[in-house]
């Protein structure tokens, strides 16, 4: 496996066999930041409101117990497409089906994440996966990707948007299992404090 | 004197040039929270603004934003486009991070960060004890809800300060500027408002700020020990010291001044000097011994005198005579500190003439005589003279 960046030096992964790149992380505040300063489509109480959801920890200071709050959650499909398309040319949500391929993909190889370590990648993302590293004690590229005890992230489903992960206890009591559940939403409009989201890169 | 440099290496110290900027007061980057629509929240902070720009020197400013905008601004233009700029930034998520990185990586001093706001600054905990937030005032438009907004601590924070209060803040004039480092020599410097000190932390380049204004840029010749790099401790009003690195130039030699032939008389009596044979003044016309230099006795407007060497009288510091088969010439030597070898300096404090060499067991310069002669051997047919 190989790395990539995106344009904000944040790491992606490189699945050949799907034809994509995939964000190493789900998508975090800092991230999702730099294109509101840019766009200035959503409003500051739009991203209070978020933050009431899910408040934002500094990417140097997090623990055990916060490293969730890191990552955009609250956050609509509609809305977080929008981040996409600002993102550039391929850049979508997975779909269920690339979601589960590659997150299988990944724990079957036993790699490291330092793979991503290289000149490319940017202070805040090395900032944020040496602290992950330390605070969950594994470099294993599975357990740092948190397709598991990350957030519940949003993929297209085969009708509708659905969630995929299982999120820690600490942010949401479930028994989830990305595998085989499926995490559905009733109502559409509803922000959920545990739903975020990771981009794919489709290669055209 | 040209070959003094020659064996520099191997004393455990080096020569180089650093240019030294220092900005005349601290430099602002300003922030607004233009977020907040409300037309009394903005009436204030464009007033209070534009008041400041306008009594603040035009040095205390270098960039205008708006928190949650990587855009910069014409700061000049704030007093009429203050109103338009608002209403294009009303709305936006406060985030100060673009500002903070948009600064980081420009050369010389860094600036100072003014940050005015309304509301809570969602990113700014990712800059806790940080160098940016440590030269950051954060201003508070808000009787209400500050204590929701406190996000860090060790900030320093105006809460509704009047236009008069956040001047204060932010004025802060220059009262003291020092360079040193291990084993610091300065040997030429461009910037007359600097003296050499000689203290117990070793040689340093002194320049005191009167009124907090002045031109303290200076480009330094120096000998440092290996491995060690001179700074500048810039003390200003507000009382936090700032330090400033020299930045490398081109190292070249400061040149001496003309070359100036003696008249015969003079050469005479300096012929004698060397010899130490007493002098017949040609300013009094009468005897002197033959290390005096000064003549107190004829002309009355002079309380410290004149040289005895009437060609000299515009000279001051150390001055070279050298002794050509054209005759003696002089020139001025173009700093306090005169070097002779490559580890040898002579200086003039208020203890009078010193003789310093480089130690390298304990990275310093050791005073080594205290008893020079008015006439200093420095090369073949070489002198020097400290008037």
């Amino acid at each position: 496996m190989q790395c990539t960046f995106d344009k904000m030096g944040f790491p992606m992964l490189q699945i050949h066999r799907l034809k994509l790149d995939i964000h190493l992380l789900p998508v975090t505040k800092w991230q999702f930041e730099r294109f509101l300063e840019e766009e200035h489509v959503f409003a500051d109480s739009w991203y209070a409101a978020l933050l009431d959801l899910n408040p934002r920890t500094s990417y140097r200071r997090f623990n055990h117990e916060s490293y969730c709050r890191l990552f955009v959650t609250g956050i609509l499909p509609h809305e977080a497409q929008r981040y996409a398309r600002w993102m550039g040319k391929g850049y979508d949500l997975p779909t269920l089906s690339e979601w589960r391929t590659i997150a299988a993909h990944v724990k079957n190889q036993a790699q490291s994440y330092r793979l991503c370590l290289n000149p490319d990648i940017s202070s805040p993302a090395l900032t944020i996966l040496q602290r992950l590293s330390q605070i969950k004690g594994t470099e294993d590229l599975y357990q740092m990707m948190l397709f598991e005890d990350g957030v519940v992230e949003w993929v297209s489903g085969e009708r509708c948007w659905v969630g995929v992960g299982h999120p820690p206890l600490s942010l949401h009591p479930n028994v989830w299992n990305p595998f085989h559940d499926v995490v559905k939403v009733h109502e559409p409009a509803e922000r959920l404090h545990y739903f975020g989201f990771r981009l794919v890169r489709r290669h055209s | 004197m040209a070959s003094a440099w020659s064996d520099v290496e191997q004393k455990g110290i080096r020569r180089s040039t650093g240019k030294l900027i220092v900005p005349a007061t601290t430099s602002f980057v300003l922030a607004v929270d233009a977020t907040d629509g409300d037309p009394v929240y903005r009436r204030h902070v464009i007033h209070l603004i534009s008041d400041l720009i306008q009594s603040l020197p035009v040095e205390c400013w270098s960039a205008l934003y708006f928190l949650g905008n990587r855009k910069q601004y014409p700061l000049q233009d704030f007093e009429n486009q203050a109103k338009e700029w608002m209403d294009e930034n009303a709305g936006r998520v406060r985030l100060v991070t673009t500002v903070f990185d948009a600064v980081g990586a420009s050369n010389g001093a860094p600036p100072s960060f003014l940050i005015i706001r309304r509301g809570k600054i969602h990113d700014l905990h990712d800059w806790e004890e940080t160098e940016q937030l440590q030269r950051t005032i954060i201003v508070t438009i808000d009787h209400e809800n500050r204590k929701a907004y406190q996000e860090v601590a060790d900030v320093k924070d105006l809460l509704n300060p009047t236009a008069e209060e956040l001047r204060e803040a932010c004025f802060n004039p220059l009262v003291t500027i020092t360079i040193d480092g291990q084993g610091f020599m300065p040997i030429q410097w461009t910037n007359e408002a600097y003296q050499f000190c000689l203290t117990e932390r070793g040689a340093q380049l002194v320049a005191h700020a009167k009124n907090g204004v002045g031109d303290f840029d200076c480009v330094v010749s120096y000998l440092i020990a290996e491995n060690n790099e001179p700074q500048a401790k810039v003390e200003r009003a507000g009382g936090k010291l700032e330090i400033l690195p020299l930045t490398h130039t081109v190292s070249s030699d400061f040149p001496l001044s003309d070359r100036q032939l003696l008249r015969p008389e003079e050469q005479y009596l300096f012929h004698q000097a060397i010899r130490k044979q007493d002098i017949h003044c040609l300013v009094c016309n009468k005897p002197h011994r033959w290390y005096d230099l000064w003549c107190t006795e004829a002309e009355a407007d002079f309380i410290l005198g004149v040289p005895v060497y009437p060609s000299l009288r515009d000279m001051r510091g150390w001055v070279l005579f050298e002794d050509t088969e054209a005759g003696v010439v002089v020139s001025q030597y173009p700093s306090n500190v005169l070097i002779t070898s490559s580890h040898q300096v002579y200086v003039r404090d208020r203890n009078g003439l010193l003789a310093l060499a480089y130690n390298p067991a304990k990275v310093c310069w050791d005073v080594v005589s205290e008893q020079l002669p008015q006439y200093l051997p420095v090369g073949e047919k070489q002198y020097a003279v400290y008037l």
